[in-house]
């Protein structure tokens, strides 16, 4: 049984991940605390759910639709409005209230599409089970935690080892230096964007056969954003772990203790992790973002 | 090859820069003295473009590049190391050297063995975080990563600036030999000796005004002109 809470608390905390390294990944580029992350994890969801049943039956199929959507939505945040907002000398206050605003917004164009009611993904998807050794567990928390771990795992590379992953660390520790070695920051930050919203899109589909989808999901953002703040807020690396350690607590919480006061125990044990180390798991890296 | 001419710049809303008027030629060293606040640093940053809010002239090679973006302004042949070096913390020091051929999409690896002929202690710790170097390595590093885009005209911003004597020394001799190389270089520093004993002409400024230039040659016999523009630097370092 202890076997198969990890397992569903690791795909359930892999998610959290994706989503977190999204929270991070914008945060840490352009200053943005985009509190209305969730909402691109809504759009996935919905999206996800509107191509696999109308559209086709591959899931890997849709997945790629889906990030290629919620990217498209990610990447016209930041021109539409974060952008704008920064370069009339908006502050991060007032970036804030404008991410909050997406946050009110899409749940509400969700709803105009969508309806108000929970969407159910095909059965078939989240039937079925893998043996792994002695051990069987359910073919979809399978397929998450391998699909969100390959993900993760393209991504260090890609930061470590292309030019473009390099920029864009650059930019994270000084956006003023990686100018002046010709880095166009704002293109760069436009991209970042782009593979933040593809990756939320991918938690919002790869949620849907987990529970249901609908209009009112992206409150998932907040969790993410704690997990984001538990890893060190800001740190890719922490975002992932923080994901992880966050959906093992709440499985193993939620089952052992109490399901009713799950997040109850989810947020006293990060308050207390907090009290312990302020800067999160993995501390805070310094951004620079001045002449 | 530089010509400021009248350059006014803001910082915000207030005003950095009031008129400031300078020439840079092909294989000179200048260098630009004045006081903490007298706006030397606004004045290189504003030539970069990272300055938006500015008037006047800035013509590199009979091009305006007042409008310019810092981009296209490294494109151009202009590099900055900045004040306080600015190393990237998280990237390693051949990352950072990397991040310094940005725009030459393929980096040659025989430029950057040449940087580490120039300064052997970064080849020493090439795998090494950015942020883990002492000051004179991560200055080796600054100098060394604005050399990779082979520019051709280098502005150094205080490269002295919290070093130990002889890490300074070491910094100025590598100066010297790239100027022997041919490189045009723009120097900001507070130590008004070495300064004026390095490059050819000077300037200095003032509330964000050119208010006085010369022969460094010059400008170094005359004691009471120091004492007058360059307040206790001088006296600490005379």
């Amino acid at each position: 049984m202890y076997f198969d809470i990890f397992v569903s608390g690791l795909a359930v905390g892999c998610i959290y991940s994706l989503i977190a390294m999204s929270f991070s990944l914008i945060f840490r580029s352009s200053g943005v605390l985009n509190i209305g992350t969730g909402e691109f994890v809504m759009i996935g969801g919905l999206v996800g759910f509107s191509l696999i049943t109308d559209g086709t039956q591959n899931f890997y199929l849709v997945m790629l639709c889906t990030m290629a959507i919620a990217g498209l939505v990610g990447y016209l945040s930041n021109v539409l409005v974060f952008h704008p907002v920064q370069k009339r000398g908006g502050q991060s206050i007032h970036v804030l209230i404008a991410s909050i605003g997406i946050m009110i917004i899409l749940p509400q164009i969700g709803s105009l599409i969508w309806g108000a009611e929970p969407l159910s993904f095909p059965s078939s998807l989240s039937a079925g089970q893998v043996q792994l050794g002695s051990a069987k567990i359910s073919a979809i928390s399978f397929s998450i935690i391998l699909l969100s771990l390959s993900i993760m795992i393209l991504f260090q590379l890609f930061f470590k080892f292309t030019r473009i992953g390099q920029a864009m660390r650059a930019i994270a520790d000084d956006r003023v230096m990686s100018q002046l070695l010709g880095v166009n920051h704002r293109k760069y930050i436009a991209l970042i964007f782009l593979v933040a919203g593809a990756l939320t899109g991918v938690a919002g589909v790869l949620l849907g056969p987990l529970y249901y989808v609908s209009y009112d999901m992206g409150i998932i953002g907040i969790k993410a954003f704690a997990a984001a703040v538990l890893g060190g807020f800001g740190n890719i690396m922490g975002a992932v772990i923080g994901g992880i350690l966050l959906g093992l607590i709440e499985a193993f919480g939620g089952t052992m203790i109490s399901s009713e006061f799950r997040d109850l125990i989810l947020y006293a044990i990060l308050i207390l992790v907090l009290l312990i180390r302020p800067a999160g798991i993995l501390g805070i890296k310094k951004r620079r973002d001045t002449a | 090859m530089l010509k400021v001419e009248h350059l006014i710049a803001y910082y915000g809303n207030a005003q950095a820069l009031e008129d400031i008027s300078f020439e840079v030629n092909q294989g000179e060293i200048i260098c630009i003295l004045g006081n903490n606040g007298a706006g030397k640093s606004t004045t290189l940053m504003s030539i970069s473009g990272v300055i938006r809010q500015k008037e006047g002239l800035i013509e590199f090679n009979h091009t305006d590049i007042s409008k310019k973006q810092p981009h296209e302004i490294v494109s151009l042949g202009i590099s900055q190391v900045p004040e306080g070096r600015r190393i990237f913390p998280t990237l390693t020091v051949e990352e950072n050297l990397k991040m310094g051929g940005f725009l030459k999409k393929r980096i040659d690896q025989t430029k950057i063995e040449e940087i580490f002929r120039l300064f052997p202690r970064l080849k020493e710790r090439r795998n090494q975080l950015g942020g883990s170097l002492s000051g004179g390595e991560q200055q080796m590093l600054a100098i060394g990563r604005a050399l990779i885009s082979e520019p051709k005209l280098l502005m150094l911003d205080e490269p002295s600036l919290g070093l130990a004597p002889q890490i300074i020394d070491m910094i100025f001799d590598s100066i010297i030999s790239l100027r022997k190389a041919g490189m045009t270089i723009l120097l900001i520093e507070q130590n008004v000796e070495l300064a004026l004993e390095v490059s050819d002409r000077a300037y200095v400024i003032e509330l964000g005004r050119t208010v006085l230039t010369g022969d460094s040659e010059t400008l170094r016999k005359d004691r009471s002109i120091q004492s007058i523009y360059m307040g206790q630097q001088h006296l600490l370092h005379g």
